[in-house]
């Protein structure tokens, strides 16, 4: 059996810890507290260290979801939750005052990690932002010199999460990942 | 446009393809009337249109062939276009304004699988932005694996068919959608590029683990 990891990472209220939940076959293992700063404006509780969840495959092999904590002062854990991992899910809240500067802070703090494996982007909260979000954030992904992998999306919704990990997973390998056989 | 109507000439009568060349003619921006009334305003250049049709609706007036006699189009700027929208749809112009990419996409599947193509020569085909999936309806894993490929690097077309014999058509289709809604560009250059594939350790057992994957995944 092989074990495979799959990072989440976004700002506070993206939708990290829904979107592991969603995918995870498991209950998921969440370190949220009550929101004591800044981000209680945003949400009541939110994720500390990290989310975990586990994708159980037919044939044995795992993979396992960690969802990073959203605020700054945490980012010592992105670096290690990101370690080994297949590649970054990053979840952008479409309504946000600038959802274009969240990017480049976030592709900024996992440059080299991108580099490596691969992004996809989802936007959340898409009925509140403008049509216009997913265009401007495909721009800025163009002009980091990454391949513009971004789509609108629920994080509630298992297919939509799906449709994301799957467009990143045929990123690292776009024909023979979904060969036969 | 010319382009993709030199390689796929079965997509000239479509209705939709000819609304497209008059709207393209028309400049940046254009306001289109249906018999006396408004069906939407549009702006190519920003890549939005702004209607309070819904789907369904543009998708039967499209389909039928009658249609273009009964359509008038109004050459706009930019700026007389958002005035328009505003007067229009007022309070409500967020909810009206729709992304020209994802309806164009649409509005075209709707053609498939009757509509069989048959290619007079090649495309490179480049993604600049992937389809927005997730708001799609008619999309499948093999449109996710495709689009992954040409968001590298350009890719023939006819080389990926090649890749994914018996289903030919759907990569047809998949570069019609792609070209038609502005998510792919087509790339100079007439021979067929090696597709590319990341240098993976343990690749078969990786291999093996992303099909194992995808499958639980769709």
């Amino acid at each position: 059996m092989a074990v495979y990891k799959l990072v989440f990472a976004g700002p506070v209220g993206a939708g990290k810890t829904t979107a592991v939940q969603a995918l995870s076959d498991i209950e998921v293992v969440s370190t949220e507290s009550v929101a004591t700063d800044e981000t209680r404006r945003l949400k009541r509780t939110t994720t500390v260290a990290m989310d975990y969840g586990v994708m159980r495959l037919d044939n044995g092999d795992q993979v396992h979801l960690y969802g990073t904590p959203g605020q700054k002062r945490f980012d010592f854990m992105w670096e290690i939750l990101a370690e080994n991992a297949l590649g970054l899910v990053l979840l952008l809240k479409g309504d946000a005052a600038d959802p274009v500067a969240d990017l480049r802070t976030y592709v900024n703090e996992f440059r080299s990690f991108i580099d490596q494996t691969g992004l996809v982007v989802g936007i959340t909260h898409a009925e509140a932002a403008g049509w216009q979000v997913r265009q401007q954030v495909a721009r800025e992904m163009q002009s980091l010199g990454l391949p513009s992998a971004v789509m609108e999306a629920d994080p509630r919704s298992r297919a939509h999460m799906a449709t994301l990990v799957g467009t990143l997973i045929h990123g690292l390998d776009p024909v023979r990942a979904g060969a036969p056989g | 446009m010319p382009v993709l109507l030199r390689v796929f000439p079965e997509l000239r009568t479509q209705p939709l393809m000819i609304l497209g060349e008059r709207l393209l003619a028309a400049g940046d921006a254009v306001m289109l009337h249906f018999n006396t009334s408004v069906a939407f305003v549009a702006c190519v250049q920003q890549g939005w249109v702004a209607t309070g049709l819904r789907l369904p609706m543009l998708q039967k007036m499209l389909s039928t062939p009658t249609v273009l006699d009964q359509i008038t189009l109004q050459s706009l700027s930019s700026t007389e276009a958002e005035k328009a929208v505003h007067e229009r749809f007022g309070v409500l112009e967020h909810r009206m304004r729709l992304p020209l990419d994802t309806l164009t996409w649409e509005l075209a599947a709707t053609w498939f699988p009757a509509l069989k193509l048959h290619p007079h020569g090649d495309l490179q085909l480049r993604l600049k932005r992937l389809p927005n999936f997730t708001r799609l309806g008619a999309v499948g894993p093999l449109d996710v694996q495709l689009a992954a490929a040409c968001a590298r690097t350009p890719q023939s077309m006819t080389a990926l068919a090649r890749l994914f014999p018996g289903r030919e058509q759907e990569v047809y289709r998949f570069a019609v959608l792609t070209l038609l809604s502005g998510a792919a560009q087509v790339t100079p250059g007439d021979s067929a590029l090696p597709v590319a594939a990341a240098p993976l350790p343990n690749d078969a057992q990786r291999r093996g683990f992303f099909k194992f994957l995808l499958d639980r995944l769709f």
